[in-house]
């Protein structure tokens, strides 16, 4: 059975709306609760850092801490929550015992299971999957498959604690060098308190011959997770890289402030793909995770290339703008996003395009999707700077609105400083017409499966995009959560 | 008025340079005190607030403005106005830094129904109007630039239409003569059509002579059922002037709005809109250009609210920015919760015809009801190189053939204004500004 196969038949066979909602009984070492520099020099220690790198958090930290004093929280973005309280949060949480597993055969029936239920091939019969999975569990990362495959073509791919141990020169070469520590709010914090996440270092001309994955799960109760995801593509080398996300469900809300930093040398290209679908909050707007995310990607050398994909149908609340900041002369920058708001849920989400090369070349499709009471924001930066001769950006945001509930809205900021550069920006909002609706129903349709029809088509370009595991994955996600919002 | 820490503004005393205003009421003057201390608290707006985002105040905050007062040392005549005048027989409101010249103005023949009178005529309801806060709310703190208006307002034209009444077309003209000492002219306009009027109003404000002064109008309109109103603005300062308005419009059920603004005076200029689709079936239309070049800054804002259902509106604006100058447009549709059948459009386009020319736009929408039509569209990019190359090989000179592609792409807006008069008023500022020095 596919990956895919394997997660329309989790989807399926799982009743009710959200289908990762449930805790494993697992026993996990917490770091004790709150911030403070002791929790930085815990996290620090438990992973065996050198000094370099417990000094590089401990400034991050410091700098939150004045931010924070100085309620220097961003608030520009259209979602609103209670203050969050960050003294009430673990913000280390690893299942007991976990020593880095040397195979499968040593990580915990009990995580395999829950990946089993999640629908990840963990397993070596995941093969014919030919996905390299790296699963996060909470804090840490459980385990990695395929590495020594990988390794044969000098790929590294690892949790980022290991490549911090093996790789220190390579990590410390570019880590902050795309998201520095100061960056915003939340960049910040997960500076000082990352715990885990992927690293994937691919050498000059080499190809990734599968996708890499990345499977977070947060399982443990009042924990956030801050996992700091680290791609370098050296000249001319190409992977493709996924990653997912789901939790439990609860009624608190969980922080989830991740860090993404992506490095395309000359010629090399690097696609990222989400599929996002932390636990959303319930029908009545409570729990959920907190997604406030930063990632961004350099195209530092000549024609290099980032495109950023992103399939967002979970989360209570997003807060996230992937990035591409064109260097090199002749590179590209894609994003193409669908989100989803259903019920209470909110996303701010979008992408910056800042044009600094010759010639770069810029595309941004966006489909935003709000039912129930979801508000659904689009905000997008497209900045040409003076050198940036003959740049182009197309941009195309699209908002569907189910329901009279809901909102959706765009915020694109256009600067141009250089006038043979060329921008196009268009976005519309409208409604699943009448029209399309009676056609559907009439060819015996029922309401909800017209609905996710014509939301799968208004979505596809972006779909299309996806590796073939994930698309069906994501078609499949769209339906689940627009549930319950027709009739 | 001497202000010589305009940061703090705490020398801005409201009651300076009114006494020609005679005795204002009592709950007026309350409500200027407390208008004052609002721009006393929060000052000028800085570019830190999202809606001041890409316009900096700094060297308008820095200059010291004197109180505007009647010009003493030169006299202007009617012969000086003639070539700012819309038609030599239309009805003309004219005030010369920031008072009202009767005898310069044109007040003699207004149809009955209709009255165009000074600020200091103004009736118990004009006032109420003219204070009302802007049609499009948004954080206090970007609006103490009509907080000081409110508190230092000294002279600007009331236009009333009634019933049924018809005011085709009257134009308020605006004449700076700057002198050695910057001055602040607080200019307050109301606009009122009743029920079924209709009208045609131009707004001019032009300069004689070189000098730093500052521009500060505000224009309330409120345009009731059936009426129609037609606004068109030109902004035509000094070089060295500042312009900062504010044009608040509600609209009534079936009431039509058509705007056209063009902005090209000014070092640093900022035009905003902000228009209430206040009841149902309201229709209002906007278009307008900023033809920028030099140092110049220039800032075109406009918000528009679909407050309620089965309004319709539409925006067409086009920026030209040459030199090191910088024009910006900020451009937000909001559709409120149940305001169910909104149709809203939009387009911005920017030309960058320099190296270190700028543009900012941003477009943005906001919407809370599902049954709307809403898009916008927005381009930067420089002339169409083609066109260009098209043109130079018939033989047409590199200077005209520009001159031919950046005449094509404002030409299209003029289309926008349905008056005959108003079209050739702007035409010849248009022309004005290809052909040179960018004033008419």
């Amino acid at each position: 059975m596919t990956a895919s196969q394997q997660t329309i038949e989790t989807l399926r066979s799982l009743g009710g709306d959200y289908k990762f909602g449930f805790v494993t009984e697992i026993e996990s070492d917490f770091a004790p609760k709150g911030l403070d520099e002791t929790t930085i020099r815990f996290i620090s220690a438990r992973k065996d850092e050198p000094e370099w790198l417990l000094d590089w958090r401990l400034k991050a930290f410091r700098l939150w801490r004045d931010e924070q004093a100085q309620a220097r929280e961003p608030t520009w973005a259209h979602v609103t929550y209670p203050k969050i309280d960050y003294q009430d949060i673990y913000y280390y949480a690893a299942p007991k015992g976990s020593k880095k597993p040397e195979s499968l055969d040593d990580v915990d029936p009990e995580l395999l299971k829950t990946y089993e239920k999640l629908g990840i091939p963990l397993a070596e019969r995941a093969a014919l999957a030919g996905v390299a999975v790296d699963a996060v569990f909470d804090s840490i990362s459980v385990a990695t498959t395929f590495k020594e495959r990988l390794k044969e073509l000098g790929i590294i791919f690892c949790p980022i604690s290991e490549a911090v141990r093996e790789h220190p020169e390579v990590v410390q070469k570019y880590l902050g060098s795309v998201v520095p520590y100061s960056d915003n709010f939340f960049a910040t914090l997960n500076s000082a308190v990352f715990s885990d996440g992927s690293f994937v270092y691919v050498p000059p001309g080499v190809r990734c011959p599968m996708e890499l994955s990345t499977y977070f799960r947060i399982n443990a109760k009042e924990s956030g997770q801050f996992e700091r995801t680290l791609i370098i593509a050296d000249k001319g080398s190409y992977v493709s890289y996924l990653e997912g996300c789901t939790a439990p469900m609860r009624d608190e809300n969980q922080l989830h402030a991740a860090v993404v930093e992506l490095v395309a040398l000359e010629d090399a290209e690097i696609r990222y793909a989400t599929v996002q679908n932390w636990y959303p909050g319930d029908k009545e707007g409570k729990g959920g995770i907190y997604n406030f995310v930063t990632k961004r990607g350099a195209c530092r050398g000549a024609r290099s290339r980032i495109s950023w994909t992103q399939v967002e149908t979970g989360s209570a609340i997003t807060w996230k703008y992937p990035s591409v900041i064109l260097q090199g002369d002749d590179s590209v920058g894609q994003f193409h996003s669908v989100a989803v708001t259903n019920n209470w849920q909110q996303a701010d989400t979008g992408t910056k395009m800042i044009h600094i090369g010759r010639n770069t070349r810029s595309t941004i499709i966006s489909k935003g999707i709000s039912a129930g009471h979801g508000q659904n924001t689009y905000r997008g930066l497209v900045r040409f700077l003076p050198r940036a001769e003959g740049a182009r950006n197309y941009s195309q945001c699209d908002s569907l609105l189910i329901g009279s509930k809901c909102g959706g809205h765009t915020v694109p900021y256009i600067e141009s400083k250089n006038p043979t550069a060329r921008v196009e920006h268009e976005a519309t909002t409208s409604k699943i017409s009448d029209d399309q609706l009676f056609y559907c129903r009439q060819r015996g349709l029922s309401a909800e499966d017209a609905v996710n029809t014509i939301v799968n088509g208004f979505c596809r370009e972006v779909l299309q995009k996806l590796p073939m595991e994930f698309a069906v994955e994501a078609q499949k996600l769209l339906g689940v959560s627009l549930e319950g919002s027709v009739g | 008025m001497n202000v010589n820490t305009p940061h703090k503004a705490s020398d801005f005393r409201p009651s300076a340079g009114r006494e020609h205003l005679g005795k204002s009421p009592a709950w007026l003057d309350g409500v200027r005190e407390a208008a004052m201390e609002r721009f006393r608290e929060d000052g000028f707006p800085s570019p830190k607030l999202e809606s001041w985002k890409f316009t900096n105040l700094s060297p308008l905050a820095r200059t010291t403005f004197r109180s505007a007062e009647a010009t003493k040392g030169r006299k202007i005549t009617r012969v000086d106005l003639e070539p700012y005048r819309l038609t030599p027989d239309c009805h003309l409101i004219v005030f010369v830094n920031g008072r009202f010249r009767p005898d310069l103005s044109a007040l003699d023949h207004v149809p009955d129904g209709t009255r165009v009178v000074d600020l200091v005529a103004a009736g118990e309801d004009d006032l109420q109007a003219l204070i009302a806060p802007p049609a499009v709310a948004v954080e206090p703190r970007a609006r103490t630039l009509f907080d000081l208006n409110t508190a230092c307002m000294g002279g600007g034209a009331v236009v009333h239409l009634g019933r049924g009444a018809i005011l085709d077309p009257v134009q308020l003209l605006f004449v700076a003569l700057p002198e050695a000492e910057p001055a602040a002219f607080h200019l307050r306009n109301l606009i009122r059509a009743e029920a079924g009027s209709s009208a045609t109003v131009l707004e001019s404000y032009v300069c004689l002579g070189e000098g730093t002064y500052w521009t500060n109008a505000v224009t309330q309109i409120d345009v009731a059922p059936n009426a129609v109103l037609r606004h068109y603005k030109l902004q035509a300062e000094g070089s060295a002037a500042f312009h900062v308005a504010e044009t608040s419009v509600r609209l009534d059920h079936q009431a039509a709005y058509r705007m056209f603004a063009a902005s090209l005076g000014s070092q640093l200029g900022r035009n905003e809109v902000d228009v209430d689709l206040a009841a149902t079936e309201a229709v209002a239309r906007l278009a307008g250009t900023t033809l920028a070049r030099g140092a110049q800054h220039l800032d075109t804002t406009v918000r528009i609210e679909h407050s309620m259902p089965r309004g319709t509106s539409g925006q067409e604006f086009k920026n030209v920015v040459d030199g090191r100058a910088h024009a910006v447009f900020q451009g937000r549709v909001r559709v409120a919760p149940d305001a169910q059948k909104s149709d809203a459009q939009q387009i911005s386009r920017s030309l960058l015809l320099s190296k270190t020319a700028a543009a900012d736009t941003k477009p943005e929408l906001e919407i809370l009801a599902d049954d709307v039509k809403c898009s916008h569209g927005a381009t930067i990019g420089d002339l169409d190189e083609e066109a260009f190359f098209y043109l130079r090989t018939r033989g047409v000179g590199e200077a005209e053939a520009r001159s031919v592609l950046i005449d094509a792409f404002i030409g299209e807006l003029i289309e926008h204004i349905t008056v005959d008069s108003a079209r050739t008023y702007f035409r010849r500022a248009f022309d004005h500004w290809l052909a040179d020095g960018g004033r008419p």
